[in-house]
This record gives C-alpha cells, structure tokens and sequence, in this order.
C-alpha cells in the first residue's frame, strides 16, 4: 500500500492527521486549479475550502480507479461551477462566429509569467472564464460543457471564443509584438 | 486537431500552476467538516426518532383497530338476538358446559349482560347496575324473572344474577335446537370500558411525546436577548413498580434558541474575517465567535457597507446587527411518576433528572434576512444537568393506548457555559402531548 492510499484509509476514518497530509500533498496544486475558476484569490479560498470539506466528507466514495488527485480536481471544477451556477447565472453572451488569432514570437511569450495570465483569466466575465477552462485547460468537450453549465453546445462554442478574443487582446496590450491572422471559429 | 495559440499559451503557463494557499485555511476546513458532521448525526438522530415514532404509532393504531375489531365482533349481540336473554340460553353443548366451572360461567353471563346492554343503550355500565336497573323495567324483568324460577338457588348472590345447575341443563336442552354455537367468554378477556383496567405491577409502557418549549428568562444576563419558541420530542420507556410509581427513561431531543441585538466588531485578522461581540464574554450572547469563509462572501446590507468599505484601511469597525444562538441537546431523562388518579381519566405527578448532550451549537449573524457570519457560542459544556416537575393528565383511548398532556418546567442545574463569567441556567416550560402504549 502506498503513502497516498494509506492516508487515504486513514481520512476515511476522520483521522484529523491523515486528513492534515493529503492537505499538504494536495492544496498548493488546488489552490492553483481554483484561482484559475475564481475571480480573486478569496474566491479561490472559498472554493478550495468547499472543495476539501467535499473531499474529506466524501472520500469513501473515491474507489482507488483512476488518479486521485484527477478525482480530486474535479471536486474543485464541480465546487467552482456550483458557485458560478449560484451567483453568475445571468449573464449577456455575445454570439460570435469569427476571431481573430494570434501568433506571438517567443521572446513574448516568455517574457509573460503565470501570475500575469492568472490575473487575465480571473478578469474574464464568470461564464466565459468557466468555458475557457473547461475547454483550453481541462480539455472537455463542448457538449460536455454545455451539459456541465446547462447551456448550449453553441452558447459554449461563442463563449470560448469570446474569451479568446479577450486574452488576446489584453496579451497583445501587455506584451506586444504579434502578427495577426483571421481564421475561422472551430 | 492543432490547439488555439492562446489556449496553447494558458494551458502551457496555467495546466501545472501551483501556489500555497493562506495558512490557516487547513483550521477553517477542520471546522467545517466538524461541524457538518454534527449536522448529520443530527439528521440521523431526527430521522431516526422519527421512523421509532412512526414505527410506534402504527403497532398503537393497529392495536387500537384490534381492539375496537374484537369488541365490535364478539362482545356485542346483533339485533336479531333477544334483548337480555339469559346466558344459559345459548346452544352450548351439555359437555362443554358441564366442563367449565359454575364461578366462570356467572362472569359470562355479567359479560353479556353488559354487552347487550351496551347495545340497546349504547352505553356501558356494570352487569349489576344494569340488572337492578332492570328490575323495574317490565322489558326486561321477564327474561330475568325465567332464569330465577329454579328449585336451587344460591341464595347469596344475587337474585336477578343467580344461576343454578339444574337451569343450566334445561336452558341447554331449550337452546340445543340452534345450530351454531356462539363463542364462550372467560372472566379476564373483555373490558368494555378501555380504561377500566387498572395500571399493573411490573408492566411496561413506551410513550411518544412532543411539545412546544418556551423560555420565559432565558437573556443570560443580557436585556436586549430575547428567547425563542423551540421544540422538543422524544421516545420514554416507563416502568411500573408498584399501582401508583412508574419509573422512565428514554431520549428527547430538546432545543434553546435566542437573539439578540448588539454592537459587534468586524475584524481582520491574518486575512480572514471575523464579526466579534464588543464586549466579549460579558454574558453568553457575547461568548461567540464567528467567522467569515473570506470578506468576498460578506454580502453587506446598506448600513454596512460604509464600515466594510473602511475596513480596507481600519483594523476594527462596529456596527450593530442581531445574533442567533441556537443550542441542540440529546437529553436522557431518568424520571418518577406518581399517580394520584388512576383511571379512564388519570392524573399524575412526575418529576426527575435529566443527562443533556450537546449536539449542535450554531450562531449566526442574520442581516435583512442574509446571512452574513457563521459560528459558535463559546464555552458550552458538552453534558449539562437539568430537573423537570410537571403533572400528567392522561386519557385512556382504547385498552392499551392513554393520550397525555403533560405541562413540565425544565431547570437547568448549572450553567450550559463553562466561562466563569457566565452563569446561564436556563428556565424552560413545555406542554408535551403524547401517546403511551402499554405491554400486557
């Protein structure tokens, strides 16, 4: 049995440490994921708070099949959509069927760190901050997240690319040199 | 399928993204599933409590449908049967009669007698008030008149009652022209009044009982709390000792609740918020901490918002907003009771100690119906003692089955809060109504 499963035993027994040791294995690549769905580091600690009461109060459901930090991840995807689904409900979307892509030269791209895109996707409106993630990230599918967001395949489709147009933007506005092409939207 | 540069360039940065979260969170989350765990054995218990109630209330309705069923079936005649007709003219064969003793067939016939009475009156009333009622009645003196025209009369019972052997034969022989045999009907196994049995020695009984709880002092020390209506309910096991003294034990959840308005500090401290009362531990509505998760959840009313907004600079506001502190306990009561009245209406004083676990203890702060702060009253004890006193009025529905009203006042014994500074013994006053079942 290995280090990770034998906590995990033990956190199904309420076991104040174990519970302590899969925090301190886990939270720092959490928190990450949070940040990433949040609009401020507070929401962040909300959500990866929810998320962890989530973890210890339902781990005998975790059934050692696949990774656990994955089952763990999507603990704090679905915390973060609940939240959205509570307080972002409403919000106007913007149809959109082509974008503008670009193409940066590597200085740039280098030049930008994780805590400056960070800052651009928390800024993003809520619904097209969940669609990016979902979909450039965490690699789901539209009709995934339609089905996860209650929305449309193409209400997902025009959000992603909405939310493209944005970062595109704002890397552009910050970091400068591109070339700039036209294509049309997947 | 080539990947979007942009979502190449956050997946790249973003995918592994790592960073520590704030140091104390780890306490935050400890609380948390402490506290829904307390919340779902909470809900175990209640759910619990419930299916024993319900489980309950249908073994005393089913008794209760029995009881009325056999009654209705076997004890009263049907309206084809002659009034008052004496016992003895019943189809029994002469080998069967001949077999039970003269002392049961005399209860026999008091049980008819009052069942046929019942039927024409329908009223219950004892054989022999109903006999020498009947002896000025001309309806009924003639049936009885041909029973005591026998040569062998026992001259020390009652006339209108007295049954003799030899009348047995003959009413035999009179009745062997009927075919069916109707059942015979033994001294212990008919009470026509559903209270008329007396509580008995050794017997056991469980009770289901709920009431409405009210704290008429319940401030702690503080003027401006004011208690509120709770409910408390549980299942009691009694046990009779002797005619008059029962003893019981059982569960009850029981519940105190009160608010209050007071000024409250808005802190940050580590950056984490938390709403303080101003004058910490002065008395139990101020012994509580609350916390907020983070400032963003905080969603501030009108008034507040000014001292939020200056909480970016301030260390410290106030602001005044309203307090509820609900305290949940399992309490094990260990109780007498002495019947003063024991009968189809009967009345009772009880009296004893009771065990009270804490198993929930909640305080919020409630603003313009929001939520805005989540925590605990500070320093309760887990186990508490208390006394109660009360008087049992009870009602006997049926055979097994007494509905009771009882009014109970309920004294803490010491204060719920171990703070030194805090001395709350809470009074409480309750009107349980309940259903006892009582096992043969």
């Amino acid at each position: 049995m290995t280090h990770l499963e034998d906590t995990i035993y033990k956190c199904w027994e309420s076991n104040s440490k174990a519970q302590s040791e899969l925090y301190r294995l886990f939270s720092r690549k959490m928190y990450g994921v949070c940040l990433r769905y949040a609009k401020d580091s507070a929401d962040a600690e909300d959500i990866l708070q929810e998320g962890f009461v989530r973890v210890f109060t339902k781990i005998k459901q975790f059934e050692f099949k696949g990774s656990f930090e994955g089952w763990m991840r999507r603990i704090m995807v679905n915390t973060a959509l609940e939240k959205f689904r509570k307080h972002d409900r409403l919000y106007p979307v913007e149809e959109m069927s082509i974008y503008e892509s670009t193409e940066w030269v590597e200085e740039t791209i280098s030049s930008i760190t994780a805590d400056d895109l960070m800052k651009m996707i928390q800024e993003l409106p809520p619904r097209y901050r969940m669609v990016f993630n979902l979909y450039a990230i965490e690699g789901y599918s539209h009709l995934e997240i339609g089905a996860m967001m209650n929305i449309s395949e193409g209400t997902s489709k025009s959000n992603l690319s909405r939310a493209r147009v944005i970062l595109q933007k704002r890397v552009t506005d910050n970091f400068g040199e591109e070339k700039r092409i036209q294509v049309k939207a997947i | 399928m080539e990947r979007h540069p942009i979502d190449q360039l956050f997946k790249d940065k973003l995918g592994n993204f790592e960073k520590n979260p704030p140091a104390d969170l780890m306490g935050q989350i400890e609380q948390q599933v402490a506290f829904r765990g307390k919340v779902r054995q909470m809900n175990q218990i209640k759910a619990v409590i419930g299916v024993a109630a319900g489980l309950i209330l249908i073994v005393m309705a089913g008794w209760f449908s029995l009881d009325q069923n056999q009654f209705s079936e076997n004890k009263i005649p049907s309206k084809n049967q002659k009034e008052l007709s004496p016992v003895l003219s019943t189809p029994l064969k002469e080998a069967t009669v001949a077999s039970i003793p003269d002392k049961l067939l005399l209860a026999d016939q008091q049980h008819r007698g009052t069942a046929t009475a019942m039927n024409r009156d329908g009223k219950s009333k004892s054989v022999v008030a109903k006999r020498n009622s009947a002896a000025s009645s001309s309806k009924v003196k003639e049936p009885i008149a041909s029973v005591s025209t026998g040569k062998e009369t026992e001259k020390s019972l009652p006339q209108t009652i007295a049954v003799t052997k030899e009348e047995k034969k003959t009413d035999i022989n009179n009745s062997s022209k009927q075919k069916k045999a109707e059942p015979v009907y033994f001294a212990d196994s008919y009470y026509p009044n559903p209270a008329a049995r007396k509580t008995e020695k050794g017997s056991w009984r469980i009770k289901a009982e709920v009431s409405p709880m009210f704290a008429p002092q319940i401030s702690g020390g503080n003027s401006a709390t004011k208690s509120m209506s709770t409910v408390s309910g549980g299942m009691i096991a009694s046990y009779q000792l002797n005619k008059r003294v029962s003893i019981s034990t059982g569960v009850r959840y029981s519940q105190m609740k009160q608010g209050t308005h007071s000024a409250y500090t808005l802190s940050a401290k580590s950056g984490i918020t938390y709403l303080e009362p101003v004058e910490k531990s002065a008395s139990i509505s101020r012994d509580v901490s609350l916390y907020l998760p983070s400032k963003s959840s905080i969603v501030y009313s009108n008034g507040m918002q000014a001292i939020a907004n200056g909480l970016q600079s301030a260390a410290t506001n106030v602001f005044a907003s309203d307090i509820s502190q609900d305290f949940k306990y399992l309490e094990i009561p260990v109780q007498a009771t002495y019947k003063l009245i024991d009968s189809k209406f009967s009345v009772g004083v009880t009296g004893g100690i009771s065990t009270n676990i804490l198993i929930g203890n909640i305080a919020s702060i409630t603003e313009n119906g929001i939520k805005l702060s989540q925590g605990n009253t500070d320093n309760l004890r887990d186990v508490i003692y208390s006394g109660s006193a009360g008087v049992e009025f009870g009602y006997g529905l049926a055979k097994n089955l007494v509905l009771t009203v009882e009014p109970r006042l309920k004294q803490y014994m010491h204060s719920v809060s171990s703070n030194e500074m805090v001395n709350f013994k809470p009074l409480q006053m309750g009107i349980f109504t309940g259903l006892t079942f009582s096992f043969e």
